[in-house]
């Protein structure tokens, strides 16, 4: 899971990383409140899950109630990378004197976490590696001894920064490795990591993503998600139910068993010429409430012409697919045409509980995954 | 290479007891896995499909001779059993639990490594031998004896593709379902190699999906020579939008990392065929 930046950064707070004095806030008059409480001069940052703010203009700096008020009032107003803005984080405006980068991310390939350093903060660090690559310093750890103290002052070392100076950052990337290998994360970015005027370390952005395997143990990760807004919630409501459900952008609407399966599904129609609605996958051993579930749950996504299901069953039962399906079309009162496409374990008794409500299941995949685009493209034929 | 799996492998089952557990261990049984034991914690003297059930490895150790285990613990306790499976030298481990944190399997894979031990999963279908074995829950009545060995990162669509190549004569050697967690014991690359080594593979289907780099370190492999055995991908998840967990925690695009146009880049340009479609997969077979 993606975290907010005010998320990360009360993280970062909690384990003895200094951020800006800030609050989020979801008004206008909110942020004047807020901003005064802080004190000018005031940044105002969007608080979104993906893309780049700044280079958006959308990272704004208010000098007095006036500005703020304006300012505030055109970022809710905003769309950002497709994400409604509901949220600002106010800040205190810091006096910067250099920007650095520092990350600590979990290399899935070679099984380490790997640490990034670089004198080069602010900008995206893919750009830095193809500008100034000498300006970048990359660790691979061993996770049994972590980030210390003189493994940070060696990576400081090395772009030049050593003695007293070097001793500022060297808690920093202790808390860090901290943070980043107690809370199951897979990446804890600071960038840019700022030295102020007045002679602090900083974080000015947080970047966090967390292992959702991890929630098990770590039940902050849970009380985060409840908070979710949006189509986040119904993602996060549907895990609740044992489902995998991502929003796509098209019509046609997909429920599959098997994460594979279903993204195979959903490139199928793409693939030929149509546009799935969103990835579903019931998981293994669904029953026949699992499957309504994630009828109701495409349902309310609207704009959904067809909805293609497509199981291949091991440990799921085509019979209790197929009963799914039915409790669905009857409790919902489904008007919208579904092509289903049924193989394995009792298949049989599924295809011909499906029958006595008019629907013939197909054996083959792409024959059901062409029903649908032709249903989407032609015509309302159930 | 001594084959990873083969009829002769005696394997113990951790977590037999619980529902998942012994439902696969009477499909395995009926497969002809030779399970010689089970293991959970608290239930020493029960017996599952006829299966002498264990409190641990050790003990069942003392009755038993076994080379192999699977893993069907849930995800809280998983960390413990495969530890115990690494330190009673049990090898391959294969780990079907779906939900391990995966700084977890990190450790695990670490020290089974020190070990020479394999670990395959977690979050994975396991492993298929045709007429001889299977460890897991891969459905065995759709695979047909042969030289085709699939290896995937997915369950369900690896039933779909081996239906696929049954359908089409094209029988198999064996399969692999590496797992479709971020981090697992034997990656697409390590599978690849362990396949290199096997005498009965000729070619090899190669199921990738969107997610982490390992499809682009194959195909640097081929690239190199080091895989001499033909191979045909598939990459799953072309419709996924990037930072989004597509069921699979594996399958999510970082940054740049993971995106499928990558992949099938990478595979075009060492000569490898990738399928568009599933049913495309038995024909780019006959042809390389």
């Amino acid at each position: 899971m993606f975290l907010y930046e005010h998320e990360g950064k009360m993280l970062f707070h909690q384990n003895g990383i200094s951020i800006p004095k800030g609050r989020v806030v979801y008004s206008p008059n909110e942020a004047i409140n807020a901003a005064k409480e802080i004190g000018f001069p005031v940044v105002l940052k969007p608080q979104i899950l993906g893309g780049k703010r700044g280079k958006a203009g959308a990272i704004r700096f208010a000098n007095n109630e006036e500005e703020t008020l304006k300012i505030a009032r055109e970022l809710f107003n905003m769309e950002l990378y497709g994400e409604k803005i509901e949220r600002l984080l106010v800040e205190k405006k810091v006096d910067i004197a250099h920007e650095y980068y520092l990350s600590l991310t979990v290399d899935f390939y070679s099984r380490k976490p790997i640490l990034i350093f670089s004198t080069e903060g602010g900008i995206s660090i893919e750009e830095v590696a193809k500008e100034k690559p000498h300006l970048i310093e990359k660790r691979y750890l061993d996770p049994d001894i972590g980030l210390t103290p003189f493994i940070a002052i060696g990576v400081l070392n090395k772009l030049g920064i050593s003695g007293e100076s070097a001793k500022k950052f060297v808690k920093i990337f202790t808390n860090l490795w901290k943070l980043f290998e107690g809370n199951d994360l897979f990446l804890a970015e600071i960038n840019p990591l700022v030295l102020t005027k007045q002679g602090d370390v900083i974080a000015l952005d947080a970047r966090v993503v967390v292992d959702d395997n991890a929630q098990i143990r770590r039940a902050w990760i849970g009380e985060l998600k409840s908070k979710r807004t949006g189509k986040e919630s119904l993602e996060i409501q549907a895990k609740k139910l044992g489902i995998s459900f991502v929003i796509l952008e098209g019509n046609i609407g997909v429920i599959g068993n098997g994460a594979g399966l279903t993204m195979a599904t959903c490139d199928t129609i793409l693939e030929l010429g149509g546009k799935p609605a969103n990835f579903l996958d019931i998981g293994g051993g669904a029953g026949p409430e699992r499957v309504a579930s994630a009828i109701d749950l495409i349902m309310k996504l609207g704009n959904i012409k067809v909805i293609l299901i497509n199981i291949f069953g091991g440990i799921t039962r085509a019979d209790n697919v197929a009963k799914g399906i039915i409790s669905a079309i009857q409790t919902l009162n489904l008007k919208i045409p579904i092509v289903v496409r049924l193989r394995g374990t009792n298949e049989e008794i599924g295809r011909e509980m499906l029958q006595s409500v008019g629907i013939n299941a197909y054996t083959d995949m792409i024959e059901a995954v062409k029903k649908a685009i032709e249903i989407v493209k032609g015509g309302n034929e159930k | 290479m001594k084959s990873l799996v083969d009829k002769d492998t005696r394997v113990i089952v951790q977590g037999i007891t619980g529902s998942e557990g012994s439902f696969h261990t009477k499909l395995m049984l009926e497969y002809g896995t030779k399970i010689v034991a089970g293991v959970t914690p608290g239930k020493y003297g029960h017996q599952v499909h006829g299966v002498p059930v264990y409190d641990t490895i050790e003990s069942a150790l003392k009755e038993h001779e076994a080379d192999a285990s699977v893993v069907f613990v849930p995800a809280r306790f998983a960390y413990n059993a495969v530890l115990e499976a690494i330190y009673n030298d049990l090898s391959p481990i294969v780990v079907i639990t779906e939900g391990i944190p995966t700084w977890d399997t990190l450790r695990l894979v670490r020290l089974a490594k020190r070990k020479g031990i394999h670990i395959i999963g977690p979050n994975c279908p396991g492993i298929l031998v045709p007429n001889e074995t299977k460890l897991g829950i891969i459905p065995g009545h759709i695979f047909k004896p042969g030289d085709v060995a699939v290896i995937s990162r997915s369950g369900t669509l690896t039933y779909e593709i081996v239906e696929a190549l049954s359908n089409s004569g094209l029988g198999q050697s064996i399969a692999i379902g590496v797992g479709g967690d971020p981090i697992r014991g034997t990656n697409l690359v390590e599978a690849l190699k362990l396949i290199e080594e096997h005498p009965k593979t000729k070619k090899v289907v190669l199921v990738g999906e969107v997610g982490g780099v390992e499809e682009e370190m194959v195909a640097e492999l081929i690239k190199k020579g080091e895989i001499t055995k033909p191979v045909v991908a598939y990459i799953a998840g072309r419709s996924a939008p990037p930072g989004k967990t597509m069921g699979h925690s594996g399958a999510i695009i970082l940054g740049e990392a993971g995106k499928p146009e990558s992949k099938i880049r990478a595979f075009e340009s060492a000569g490898v065929p990738v399928a568009r479609l599933v049913t495309e997969i038995p024909d780019l077979l006959k042809g390389i």
